[in-house]
């Protein structure tokens, strides 16, 4: 099982370096599609050093592109950081794919083709036509539980991946409240103004709570996959820890810590949770994966026996 | 411009086809975005639709098959009995979002119409094309937070083959179709997978509470602390009862509802060619009511073009059944912010906004 860090910041990836991560996937949805305020830019020179470390870079492409404009933009923008180093291209908008097929066909060419979780792969038969239309990637949908991952059956050449660490994606909205109540006019190009103006909703004292940013909520809790890495590895070959907008390392690198144990250390349930519990405890986050285990309530910090 | 209504069941489809629609949608037992057991008397069996169908097809009546959910390998199980049966019908075509379900139709028959589903969030004419030269589509659904500028500029970069729908009348989400999740992680009952149509209670689980309120305002409500909650996530409604008796709404929109009754002549210089009313667990003398205003609606724009205003009469019957606080909401085709508001309220007393601090 090979680990991919989602980040927007350089820390973050200079980290990664050191913690035997095999891929970065860059960027996120704030930061493309609405303006630059949400992610450090990565030079030539470090995407250069990146690459010679052995890492991979995905480029993360925006969900929701409602103008043929704003496609060519962006399919643009994906082409050039293809030819300047990115080797996978994590699309979550099929329109993006189309339009790079006919623009800029020869840099899409040099990049793997990740389907993103905006793609909805919820069943095999999705993995299937993904890798019809030249997918090498997909990430299982956050509502699959155990069971309904156990059952994806990646084509030949595919890999399927699933989040192992980080807060549940809870909706994606095209609305954001923040904006709506400063009265603002235009609330879904806001250029991220809650950050420019200090409003800093993404902590609420030391307990992290949803991140609005006009379009991801996050669910305040992280959810992790230890206990159930065992179970998956037979199907899942990549494991994604995503934490965008984290500069903390610590807990980057204590969550990578745990899941390669918990998948190798020979660590029994027990000695997992502890580690769990252990890691919650030192970054004052609470833990759920209710989630995976399919329990009412995918919010609840129930650890199954 | 086509009327798309929504059929609880067998029985609603003549009353509404009556009322003036053009067309119906309906949903099989399984595989769409209701099908949750707490709504009675939703959907229709196959055999009933086998009985109902022809008749309505032979008075030019369209009836089109939601088979909208996103279906897990075991929820696909009995997926091609249900597609089988619906397909040897006179339908005139299946609603479907998910990409192994579009791939299951067009393997089992390559002429039955495919309308891309609101659901699958489909929202540009390239992704439209894209998934038109692995399916061929016959329609899709807009997303909601489409403005209509947009609607016009994907009309004309579409083959006309393919039919533009747009949500007339119902719901406004703040989230984007196909991307909700906050049933399936507070109630583990899944809006992209048949749940979550009706509210769902849950009894003094401040755990869970909590983060609904960290999303909607500074500090959870004391009242709640102790209390019951219904959620409502699909309708950005949440509502609190204290052990006290006190009541608190909060609500994620000012206006719950688009109503595009004043926009039926510029929907139609767009190139819609359906206007969907949404809302199948709906009671059947609400949804009459709106597919009566709208046929009205089109019908006089038909006639007067540009200078189509809607008719008092119209706008009345809109209201008959549900509230708004300023007339009609049109605001969602021109993204007014008014459309996007978090509201609490007293359920006795008058509402207040109230807006998220730092």
């Amino acid at each position: 099982m090979r680990f991919e860090i989602n980040t927007n910041k350089v820390k973050a990836l200079k980290a990664a370096l050191t913690l035997g991560v095999d891929s970065i996937a860059y960027g996120d949805d704030s930061c493309t599609i609405r303006c630059n305020a949400a992610w450090d830019q990565l030079t030539e020179t470090t995407i250069a050093n990146a690459r010679e470390s052995g890492l991979s870079l995905h480029l993360v492409t925006p969900q929701l592109l409602t103008s043929s404009d704003e496609v060519s933009r962006f399919a643009s923008r994906a082409a050039d950081l293809i030819e300047q180093g990115f080797t996978g291209l994590i699309v979550n908008n099929m329109g993006l794919l189309e339009a790079m097929r006919r623009t800029t066909p020869s840099a899409l060419k040099k990049a793997t083709l990740i389907a993103g979780r905006r793609i909805n792969t919820y069943n095999s038969k999705d993995l299937i036509v993904l890798s019809r239309m030249g997918f090498r990637r997909a990430t299982a949908n956050i509502e699959l539980n155990l069971e309904g991952i156990s059952a994806l059956q990646p084509p030949e050449g595919m890999t399927l991946s699933m989040l192992g660490y980080g807060p549940l994606s809870l909706a994606y909205s095209r609305m954001c409240y923040v904006m709506s109540l400063k009265g603002e006019a235009e609330y879904d190009h806001c250029g991220l103004a809650c950050e420019k103006e200090g409003l800093d909703l993404g902590a609420k004292g030391q307990k992290p709570v949803f991140r609005l940013y006009g379009r991801e909520i996050l669910s305040s809790r992280r959810f992790c996959a230890a206990q159930a890495l065992r179970r998956l590895s037979h199907r899942v070959g990549v494991l994604e820890v995503y934490l965008p907008h984290v500069e903390a390392t610590a807990e980057l690198s204590g969550a990578i810590a745990l899941l390669k144990d918990a998948m190798t250390g020979g660590l029994d349930v027990s000695e997992v949770k502890a580690r769990e519990q252990a890691l919650a405890d030192d970054m004052a986050l609470e833990l759920c994966n209710g989630a995976l285990f399919g329990l009412p309530g995918a919010a609840h910090a129930i650890l199954p026996a | 411009m086509k009327i798309l209504a929504p059929a609880r069941n067998g029985a609603a489809l003549a009353p509404l086809f009556d009322a003036g629609a053009d067309s119906c949608y309906i949903g099989l037992r399984r595989h769409n975005a209701r099908t949750q057991n707490n709504l009675q008397d939703l959907n229709i069996s196959t055999a009933e639709l086998a009985e109902l169908v022809p008749a309505f097809h032979a008075q030019g009546k369209e009836v089109f098959i939601a088979l909208n959910g996103f279906p897990s390998d075991k929820g696909l199980d009995d997926f091609a009995e249900e597609l089988e049966m619906a397909t040897r019908l006179p339908i005139s075509g299946l609603i479907v979002a998910n990409l192994g379900m579009l791939d299951q139709v067009r393997t089992f028959s390559a002429e039955v119409p495919i309308k891309l589903s609101i659901q699958s969030g489909a929202c540009n004419a390239d992704e439209i094309m894209a998934l038109d030269r692995c399916f061929t589509l016959s329609g899709i659904t807009l997303p909601r937070f489409i403005r209509l500028e947009e609607v016009a500029e994907m009309r004309r970069l579409l083959p006309s083959r393919i039919e533009i729908e747009v949500l007339g009348h119902g719901l406004i989400c703040p989230n984007a179709e196909g991307q909700c999740f906050l049933g399936s992680f507070l109630l583990n009952s899944s809006a992209n997978q048949g749940g979550l149509g009706a509210p769902e209670s849950l009894a003094g689980d401040m755990a869970t509470l909590s983060v609904v309120f960290d999303l909607l305002l500074d500090n959870p409500p004391e009242v709640l602390e102790q209390g019951i909650m219904n959620l409502h996530p699909c309708q950005g409604l949440f509502y609190g009862k204290s052990r006290s008796g006190h009541e608190t709404r909060i609500r994620l929109h000012e206006h719950l509802k688009v109503a595009s009754l004043e926009l039926v002549s510029q929907l139609m210089a767009a190139g819609v060619g359906r206007l969907k009313i949404e809302g199948r667990q709906h009671p059947l003398p609400r949804v009459v009511s709106m597919v009566e205003a709208y046929r009205h609606a089109v019908d006089q724009a038909i006639v007067d073009g540009v200078s189509y205003r809607p008719d008092a009469a119209d706008r009345l019957a809109l209201t008959r059944f549900e509230s708004y606080r300023d007339n009609l909401t049109d605001n969602h085709f021109f993204h007014n912010p008014l459309a996007c508001r978090v509201v609490t309220e007293d359920v006795a007393g008058a509402g207040s906004e109230k807006a998220v601090s730092p």
